[in-house]
């Protein structure tokens, strides 16, 4: 916007009149004082070029505010003032300061997968695809899921399965409410099982067989964190016995599959979090297995079914360090051996010790990449205390050393290459792709 | 005469304000206080606040990239210059907002005169809460310098769960830091001009020892960033901009 740099200046012209028809002496004392200050006297432009620029600045200086102000307005357009009680983990500042009310997330991890068995085929696997979709429909309103794809197709063997869909309640931070397709709150991996969560390129088999994961149920109950404990308190819908077998409770996972519903169970989680990169804690499950399965008109069994575990874990700098000890045992095992023919144990129990340590950030290298070898130990036996009559299948009891080096370029890519030996059992190569997003 | 006398004054005027090219400071008594302004007052309580914007050149832009280790790619930034009631710096604290997976999150990172973090506050959190590290991480930024020890599996523990929010807040402290390092190489560079340049009679109208042409008084000096001063403790003094070669993206 131009400050009339094309019209001529009134006062100027008028000045110029007057002195022209100005009496000498007049015309004398004008000529004095323009010898004084001749730049503005005689020069009207330049003062008509200083107005004009003291209003540009002025002028630029008020829409560089306004500009300012509307970056600010907008970086900051999620910062909503709120009013009411303390959000969860926020520290006090943000105690009245809530987020935007809706918003869509989406995220999602994989998994592709080569396994050289030592005897048996080697495999190529897109192990899995997962989506996660989130909607907030309010601060305290969250729903949470993820659809998983298996193993490349449908067509080939593979599967499509919702792996959680639940909504959620933010009460207060020590106490929420969750209800839908859940995820059990046990173990390490179960809850927790995105590739750059864990060091090998496989699950633990004391988390595969004995915790089943990924072992999820319909179900609702509470969940919070207080003086330092968090914790979680479900009822579910149980597991199905009649697919139990001597490899574990595996097969007894329902998943919302149109599940039996005669018998629940109840699960919980107790887990230390207030020290810095420890974790630590407990959980349980218990519930009836049998489901009404009739042979004729009696019940087979109740088959109470028990899961429990402790866990660690510890971070620390360069250091990554966990643990977890699991034992099962399902109440007449016997009675159900004798109807079915199975061989399935009283009691199956796991444990494993698995650590490595970015050496990269340990050699003080200054870079975004972690180099990060790793060891595994691991005791699994799904056949430790058999029913009375009941022989352990041996194959079942195993010892794994993994070892391997696991590459993360970027936070959300890793690359892992490692060795499996196996007491009892294939040794197996692997190498393994994944990624989050 | 008395046309030669207002000419001369309004061209001093003129000069005053194109001379005067500090960064802007906004008298704010007159508005209500933004969100951002709320949560400050709430992590500072008691305190002044003083609200600056500052313009960043490209070569500070770049400057703070190879402090920060990343691209920044901020024009401007606005320090919000906190004081105690005595008048005693307490702190900067600037806001940042950034993707932590597909949504943003907003934090408050209050800088301490030494140019160490005060405090990372989390304004606005748009992913879901199982992302939200708990209050306790966010404790280990406290007194932390700009240097290779602010980073993740370093000086900084990652978190289960939360890799991507671990991984944003502490590119988040790493920004800022170098941000305030850069304001405050700015603000030494200028005063050691000021310093080198003799001391001459002050022009009428110049905005810092006269009272403007309006009678209003002259603004105090734009305070901005404290000067860069070694850190104490066990903290390492700030580094020169880290080499970067072969890392991968």
């Amino acid at each position: 916007m131009r400050f009339g740099r094309n019209k001529l200046n009134p006062t100027s012209v008028g000045a110029r009149s007057r002195s022209r028809s100005a009496s000498t002496p007049v015309r004398g004392l004008v000529a004095l004082v323009a010898a004084a200050a001749p730049a503005t006297a005689q020069d009207p432009s330049l003062e008509q070029r200083v107005q004009q620029l003291e209003q540009q600045n002025a002028e630029l200086q008020r829409r560089l505010g306004a500009v300012a102000e509307e970056i600010e307005g907008f970086r900051l357009r999620d910062i909503v003032p709120g009013v009411g009680e303390s959000r969860f983990g926020l520290g006090p500042a943000a105690s009245k300061v809530y987020a935007k009310e809706q918003g869509l997330s989406i995220g999602g991890y994989g998994e592709v997968l080569f396994t050289q068995n030592s005897g048996a085929t080697d495999v190529l696997d897109a192990q899995r695809l997962i989506t996660y979709f989130g909607y907030k429909f309010s601060d305290r309103w969250v729903f949470n899921s993820e659809i998983e794809f298996e193993h490349g197709s449908t067509g080939g063997g593979g599967t499509v399965a919702i792996e959680f869909a639940y909504v959620d309640y933010l009460w207060r931070e020590e106490l929420a409410f969750r209800a839908g397709f859940l995820l059990m709150p046990m173990g390490l991996v179960n809850e927790l099982h995105e590739p750059i969560s864990f060091l090998p390129a496989s699950r633990p088999q004391t988390e595969t067989r004995i915790i089943p994961s990924t072992w999820r149920e319909i179900g609702a109950g509470i969940f919070g964190e207080a003086g330092g404990f968090a914790y979680k308190l479900f009822g579910v819908g149980g597991l199905d016995g009649e697919d139990f077998s001597d490899a574990g409770i595996r097969g007894g996972r329902q998943s919302g599959a149109r599940a039996q519903a005669d018998d629940f169970a109840a699960v919980a989680r107790l887990d230390w979090v207030g020290t810095d990169g420890l974790l630590l804690g407990a959980s349980a499950y218990h519930g009836d297995a049998g489901q009404d399965h009739l042979d004729g008109a009696v019940r087979i069994t109740d088959m109470s079914t028990t899961v429990v575990d402790v866990h660690a874990e510890y971070r620390t700098g360069p250091w990554v360090l966990r643990g977890l000890y699991a034992t099962a045992v399902v109440e007449d095992a016997g009675t159900f051996n004798t109807r079915t023919g199975a061989n399935l144990a009283r009691r199956m129990q796991g444990w494993y010790v698995e650590g490595g340590v970015d050496v990269l950030a340990l050699a003080g290298r200054e870079t975004r990449q972690a180099l990060t070898p790793f060891v595994r130990y691991e005791q699994v036996d799904t056949q430790a205390w058999m029913p009375g009559g009941f022989a352990p299948v041996r194959a079942r009891d195993n010892e794994i050393l993994t070892v391997g080096l696991n590459w993360k370029p970027i936070e959300q890519i890793v690359f892992k290459f490692d060795y499996e030996r196996w007491i009892r059992g294939d040794d197996r190569a692997n190498v393994l792709m994944g990624f989050v997003f | 005469m008395k046309v030669v006398m207002s000419s001369a004054r309004r061209i001093g005027a003129a000069l005053c304000l194109l001379v005067a090219g500090a960064p802007a400071v906004q008298d704010r008594d007159d508005r209500e206080p933004t969100a951002a302004e709320q949560a400050i007052a709430r992590a500072f309580p008691g305190c002044k606040v003083e609200r600056t914007t500052a313009w960043l050149t490209d070569a500070e832009r770049r400057r703070a990239g190879e402090l920060a280790g990343a691209e920044f790619d901020a024009s401007v930034v606005f320090p919000y210059v906190v004081r105690d009631k005595d008048g005693a710096l307490r702190a900067t604290a600037y806001f940042d907002t950034h993707r932590v997976r597909t949504l943003h999150e907003v934090l408050l990172v209050a800088v301490k005169p030494d140019g160490t973090v005060e405090r990372i506050e989390v304004l606005a959190f748009l992913e879901p809460k199982d992302y939200l590290p708990r209050a306790a991480w966010y404790r280990q930024f406290q007194g932390r310098a700009l240097g290779p020890d602010l980073e993740l599996r370093r000086g900084i523990d990652g978190v289960s769960g939360a890799t991507l929010t671990a991984r944003a807040t502490t590119d988040c402290a790493r920004r800022v830091l170098a941000v305030h390092r850069v304001l405050a190489e700015r603000a030494e560079k200028e005063g050691a001009k000021e310093r080198a340049t003799p001391e001459a009679p002050a022009p009428e109208g110049k905005a810092e020892t006269k009272a403007k042409p309006d009678g209003t008084p002259p603004p105090p000096a734009a305070e901005g960033p404290a000067p860069r001063v070694p850190p104490k403790g066990g903290a390492r003094p700030p580094e020169e901009p880290r080499a970067r070669s072969g890392d991968l993206r």
